[in-house]
């Protein structure tokens, strides 16, 4: 496998477009990715698209790449269609490095779309409970929220974490994306109006919750000789790690280990990288509390240190080690196929030192991706990691 | 009656139908019968899974005839419980949901139903047996029936 660069972003401000589709956000980043890549359309000679619920919403199912695509002139290429859940898009951009790693072709589109507001809240929720087991858990009424307040609930009671501090990673995220101006919410919030917001599932509450919204990303990948042409100080790929949940149950639940531990392994093994080199990351939280596990997973602390990394501040912005500048799930936005590559493109600012009012210094040279997607019997579905470099 | 997707034939108002996955449990047509879940044991290695599999997952035994049909015990103990606030159309909000171990090893997702029940005292070890009810209200507003489990 040769290395592989990330030569492109774009993102659309992530919110509500009513009057926006799949083609046009698309197409806004997909010109935005290959203008910042220097290169031309034509040039593109694979592209994988990520959308995981335009079917369930709009109806167009099967296609949607190629329905997309066609907006901005791009065909006779092959074309995957690619879903996966809230890791939809990094699964795009797997496929994407796989295409390059491989020597199969050296200029690859990874796209990731979705429009969840449809002037139907019910049928966007609708939709959204289908990333699940929908015969034995689905339609007997389980969803994300039981299961992240179930994990949060267990963190608590084993390691003494507690709701404020859940409800500081809420905070921080929102103060990170007051200085987003590609984040659905730019509002500061206080931690009193994070804990006194409606109850959701104790402890979460809502302002923990990442909300439901529209958006695209897209990112360009190249071989590392193309990428020089464009630029000095190409940002490249450690590793590209996918994985789906394991196949547990109730005997081995508990002494498996967290997946995204057993990811995070993997990729530290295959990037010669190591926690301890990271300078910026973007986790998923979908719901604030498990940002704090999350840490524990990647080896930003030690198990059960989560917590107090919050309390001391070492994730912030001024931290030892930033975590969501972009503002999270929770401040950017989470429509669901756009978040992949739209964590990988905030990584690729602040490598950069693109970031703006809220860059990172001095300029991380490493950073991580973790995307988690789905459940199914009590993990992730799909749950992806990259590591970038400079 | 086992549960099937009969949906389309239910006009609301009338007799409760599933629409569910087929072959998950089974519910007494009379008095004299007990309701129960329908699981799968390998004849290897005697692990049993909810719903039936095809495959064992430690054996991945090629030949589906080591994997035989098999009822799940009715009662089992709570290993997580809460309420939830929020949920997709058809539930009513709040309700409890949880995960039940059952003696054969077998983790069971299902709603918690109860007397008096909260976050407090939904904890872990809490004894609670499958019963056959309402779960939740289809699109057209007919009431789907299946397997929840009553906390004692």
């Amino acid at each position: 496998m040769r290395e592989v660069a990330v030569s492109g972003v774009s993102m659309t401000r992530f919110g509500k477009y009513m009057e926006k589709g799949l083609r046009e956000l698309s197409a806004e980043v997909i010109l935005g990715a290959a203008n910042d890549a220097g290169i031309d359309l034509k040039d593109i000679q694979f592209a994988s698209v990520g959308n995981s619920l335009a079917g369930l919403i709009t109806g167009q199912e099967s296609v949607r790449g190629q329905v997309i695509l066609k907006e901005v002139g791009l065909g006779g290429i092959p074309v995957t269609n690619v879903e996966n859940a809230c890791a939809t898009s990094s699964t795009a951009f797997f496929e994407c490095w796989m295409a390059v790693a491989s020597g199969y072709c050296d200029v690859a589109l990874a796209l990731g779309v979705e429009k969840l507001f449809c002037g139907d809240t019910a049928r966007s929720n609708a939709a959204l409970a289908t990333c699940i087991d929908v015969d034995v858990e689905g339609r007997m009424g389980f969803s994300f929220l039981g299961w992240y307040a179930a994990e949060a609930r267990s963190h608590m009671e084993t390691y003494g974490t507690t709701q404020e501090q859940m409800a500081k990673v809420s905070v921080k995220s929102h103060k990170n994306g007051s200085l987003n101006p590609y984040a659905q919410y730019q509002k500061e919030v206080s931690i009193e109006e994070v804990l006194s917001s409606r109850p959701i599932a104790w402890p979460i509450t809502l302002l923990m919750c990442a909300p439901i919204g529209d958006g695209a990303a897209a990112a360009i990948l190249t071989s590392k000789d193309i990428a020089r042409r464009h630029t000095s100080e190409p940002i490249t790929i450690a590793s590209s790690e996918l994985t789906s949940g394991r196949i547990l149950d109730c005997r081995r639940a508990e002494s498996a280990g967290a997946l995204t531990e057993m990811l995070a392994k993997k990729s530290y093994e295959k990037s010669g990288i190591g926690p301890e080199d990271l300078g910026v990351v973007e986790l998923h939280d979908a719901f604030s509390p498990a940002e704090i596990s999350i840490y524990e997973d990647l080896g930003l602390c030690n198990r059960g240190e989560g917590g107090r990394l919050v309390d001391e501040g070492k994730t912030e912005i001024g931290g030892t080690i930033p975590v969501n500048t972009s503002g999270g799930l929770a401040a950017k936005g989470h429509p669901v196929g756009a978040t992949g590559i739209a964590m990988i493109t905030e990584i690729v600012w602040q490598l950069r030192g693109l970031a703006g009012k809220r860059q990172v210094e001095p300029r991380p040279k490493v950073g991580l991706v973790q995307n988690g997607g789905g459940l199914v019997a009590g993990e992730y579905a799909a749950d992806a990691i990259h590591i970038l470099k400079r | 009656m086992a549960g099937q997707d009969t949906s389309k034939d239910t006009k609301k108002g009338k007799e409760p139908l599933p629409f569910l996955r087929p072959g998950l449990f089974v519910a007494p047509l009379s008095s004299e019968e007990t309701p129960h879940l329908i699981g799968s044991r390998c004849k290897l290695c005697g692990r049993v899974f909810f719903p039936k599999r095809t495959v064992c997952f430690d054996c991945k035994h090629l030949d589906t005839s080591t994997m035989e049909e098999v009822h799940l015990s009715l009662k089992g103990k709570l290993h997580t419980g809460l309420f939830v606030h929020a949920a997709p159309e058809g539930f009513k909000t709040p309700y409890a949901i949880g995960f039940i171990d059952l003696p054969e090893g077998v983790r069971v997702f299902s709603q918690l139903v109860g007397e008096n029940l909260s976050d407090e005292v939904l904890t872990a070890g809490r004894e609670a047996e499958m019963i056959i009810e309402k779960i939740r209200e289809d699109e057209a507003g007919n009431d789907v029936v299946a397997y929840k489990f009553k906390v004692i």
